[in-house]
């Protein structure tokens, strides 16, 4: 009974979310082919590249479910990144810089937020705005140039081992789960749900509204600040150009992942699903001896066709939102 | 009677503030700097301006429909490498169609997807620009391709030439750009695009095929870029394959800045053309004036917020906004 009962567990997971499966199947015939696919250390390696693109997705996806969109992530982690190292650098505080690193993802999210929310621009120019005007404080700090970091003991940390497993990644392990129970117990993250799913209907039944978009391009800017000082302790230095193309591969691993940019529909364990599946793909092409640019390629086909899928399986259920086209 | 004469003030700028904002950005620089109003500084605008009007020309039409194409800075990078490499192997003209027919078939795949199958234009293009963006590092193996001796040949004339005092792009872009508006404003068709980009329903049916549409737009925008592919690599003698990153960001905010409206419906060429030539002028003001380069970034930024603020001030009066 109990195995019966796990099982239509798991059928619905998979049915749910098929991106899982696909990870397992990529991952059984990729251990087949090449036998250093399945080693630890590869292991490590994928989950490594997932955990950067997962955490600002995590935070992304809780914008998206608004049925917003934040583009303003990669140049903001460069950003943040920068504030990061150049603190440490100048005042040589690990905490100050921790502080600030946050603080300058806060008031990035907050700045996004405000004109979502209370002034009424769609996202997509607010945050495309502050996509090209973010780079620019970044240079105003680094004058185009690149600073290595100073601190041994934040260097240390990015390089911290726990059971043979990378901080980061436990942070980012950590991270999705707390932000799936944020999400599915919290009244913020059920709000959200509803917010993303029918805007005016939220707004007459009593949300508010703009409070709950305004903490959500919070939290995303809150992520790109822990994303931030996480690749600030791996790379042990900061370069202005850090992050220019990231908001692209972290929107295609939500995508990926399930979560509909429409808004009201996602998850955060299918982003961490999508970021998992790049990561994979990206490995997987590198083990058979294909350059970098052709995952691009692979990664870019993938994502069109689980749109395409998503269309086509779900066209018999009944669909809670019509208005696909109008998401952004 | 004088209230009245400063309500009238304040209802124009909001209507023209993009106007006003360019008159009075092109006052400070030109007092400020010497050479900012010079001859060879404008055209100098105007040609490194002219492969983003031409490619914001198109994405406003398709933004009136109502759709993204965030595919154009991959499909100009493709374009620029093509038709730099089949110059030099086969022959100038032979590689300018190629090309072109290669954006065509992009854009009918982008067309196809989002007209037919209606699946989201933001992601579908996205994931566009992704995969079409590898391509060029596939074709060339990651290397540069280049011309030899690019002042001797035709091609080079696209985009290094003059016809009288005008570069050669920018006689293109003004030709663009007068086609395009008129193509909108005019005739049927382009009532049409406005019509669907304004209600897509009612649009249907009233019997109106917006698939076939929508097919024709994405085709128009692959095209463009191209275009702007082919004017890059002949501006420079040869192409990188990255040459079109952010490109399509970089159209977006222009065509923002006119104040075309993204959720499509409303908007015209001109005011996208004034959008280009503003954030051209203003970039470009900035460095003579002695500021570095990446302060126009937060310019620009303060800029399109401003802009579109402005938008929504002028039309609270008439709807309500959103929520």
């Amino acid at each position: 009974m109990d195995i019966k009962v796990a099982f239509t567990r798991v059928r619905g997971f998979v049915t749910e979310q098929p991106i899982w499966l696909a990870i397992l199947v990529i991952g059984t015939i990729m251990s087949l082919i090449s036998p250093d696919f399945g080693q630890f250390s590869n292991v490590i390696n994928i989950s490594n590249q997932a955990a950067m693109y997962g955490i600002l997705g995590l935070g992304m996806t809780m914008v998206m479910l608004n049925g917003n969109i934040d583009l303003s992530v990669g140049n903001a982690l460069g950003f943040a990144v920068m504030v990061c190292i150049f603190t440490i650098q100048q005042t040589g505080s690990v905490l100050l810089a921790l502080v600030l690193t946050i603080a300058s993802g806060l008031v990035l999210g907050f700045i996004n937020g405000f004109f979502v929310a209370y002034v009424g621009i769609t996202s997509f120019v607010v945050t495309l705005a502050s996509m090209i005007g973010i780079r620019g404080f970044t240079f105003i700090i680094c004058k185009e140039w690149s600073i290595p970091g100073t601190s041994e003991a934040f260097k240390e940390f990015g390089e911290m081992v726990v059971l043979g497993i990378p901080i980061h990644i436990i942070i980012f392990i950590f991270l999705v789960v707390l932000m799936q129970l944020i999400l599915s117990y919290t009244r913020h993250g059920r709000e959200s749900f509803v917010i993303g799913g029918n805007l005016e209907a939220a707004y007459n039944a009593g949300l508010n509204v703009k409070r709950h978009i305004l903490i959500n391009f919070m939290v995303s800017g809150l992520f790109v600040g822990i994303c931030a000082i996480l690749t600030a302790a791996r790379i042990n230095g900061a370069t202005p150009t850090l992050g220019y193309d990231y908001q692209t591969m972290v929107i295609v691993a939500i995508v990926i992942g399930g979560t509909r940019l429409s808004g009201g529909y996602g998850s955060m364990v299918r982003t961490a699903g999508g970021a998992l599946m790049i990561s994979v793909l990206q490995n997987s092409l590198n083990m058979m001896g294909f350059q970098s640019y052709w995952s691009q390629l692979v990664t870019g086909v993938v994502m069109i066709l689980v749109i395409i899928s998503d269309r086509f399986v779900n066209k018999g259920r009944k669909r809670i939102i019509t208005e696909d086209e109008k998401a952004a | 009677m004088e209230k009245l004469k400063k309500f009238d003030f304040f209802a124009m700028v909001k209507r023209n503030g993009l106007v006003i904002a360019f008159i009075v950005f092109f006052l400070v620089f030109s007092l400020s700097s010497s050479t900012f109003l010079s001859e060879r500084n404008v055209f100098n605008v105007l040609r490194q301006q002219a492969v983003v009007g031409i490619i914001a020309c198109s994405v406003t039409a398709l933004l009136i429909a109502g759709k993204f194409d965030l595919s154009v800075g991959s499909i100009l990078s493709l374009s620029a490498v093509l038709v730099v490499d089949l110059h030099e192997k086969i022959a100038p003209i032979p590689a300018i169609i190629i090309t072109l027919l290669v954006a065509a078939l992009i854009g009918i795949l982008n067309g196809f997807l989002v007209g037919v199958l209606k699946l989201n234009a933001f992601v579908i293009t996205l994931g566009m620009l992704t995969t079409v963006g590898a391509i060029p590092f596939i074709y060339t193996g990651g290397h540069h391709v280049q011309i030899l001796g690019i002042d001797e040949v035709w091609f080079g004339f696209l985009g290094r030439g003059k016809i009288g005092p005008f570069p050669s792009q920018v006689i293109l872009f003004i030709i663009f750009a007068i086609i395009t508006s008129i193509f909108l404003a005019k005739t049927v068709t382009g009532r049409r695009i406005y019509a669907i980009g304004g209600n897509e329903v009612t649009a249907k049916y009233s019997g109106i095929q917006d698939a076939k549409l929508i097919i024709y737009l994405y085709i128009f925008t692959a095209l463009s870029a191209a275009v702007g592919g082919i004017l890059l690599s002949s501006r420079v003698g040869g192409a990188q394959n990255a040459y079109g990153r952010g490109y399509e960001f970089e159209v977006l905010a222009a065509v923002i800045l006119g104040g075309t409206s993204i959720n499509g419906g409303s908007g015209s060429i001109i005011k996208t053309v004034l959008g280009v030539l503003l954030l051209g002028f203003v970039n470009n003001g900035l460095i003579m004036i002695g500021f570095d380069y990446w302060i126009q970034w937060i310019v620009e930024w303060g800029v399109i917020i401003l802009a579109v603020c402005l938008d929504i001030l002028a039309r609270k009066g008439g709807q309500k906004v959103g929520y």
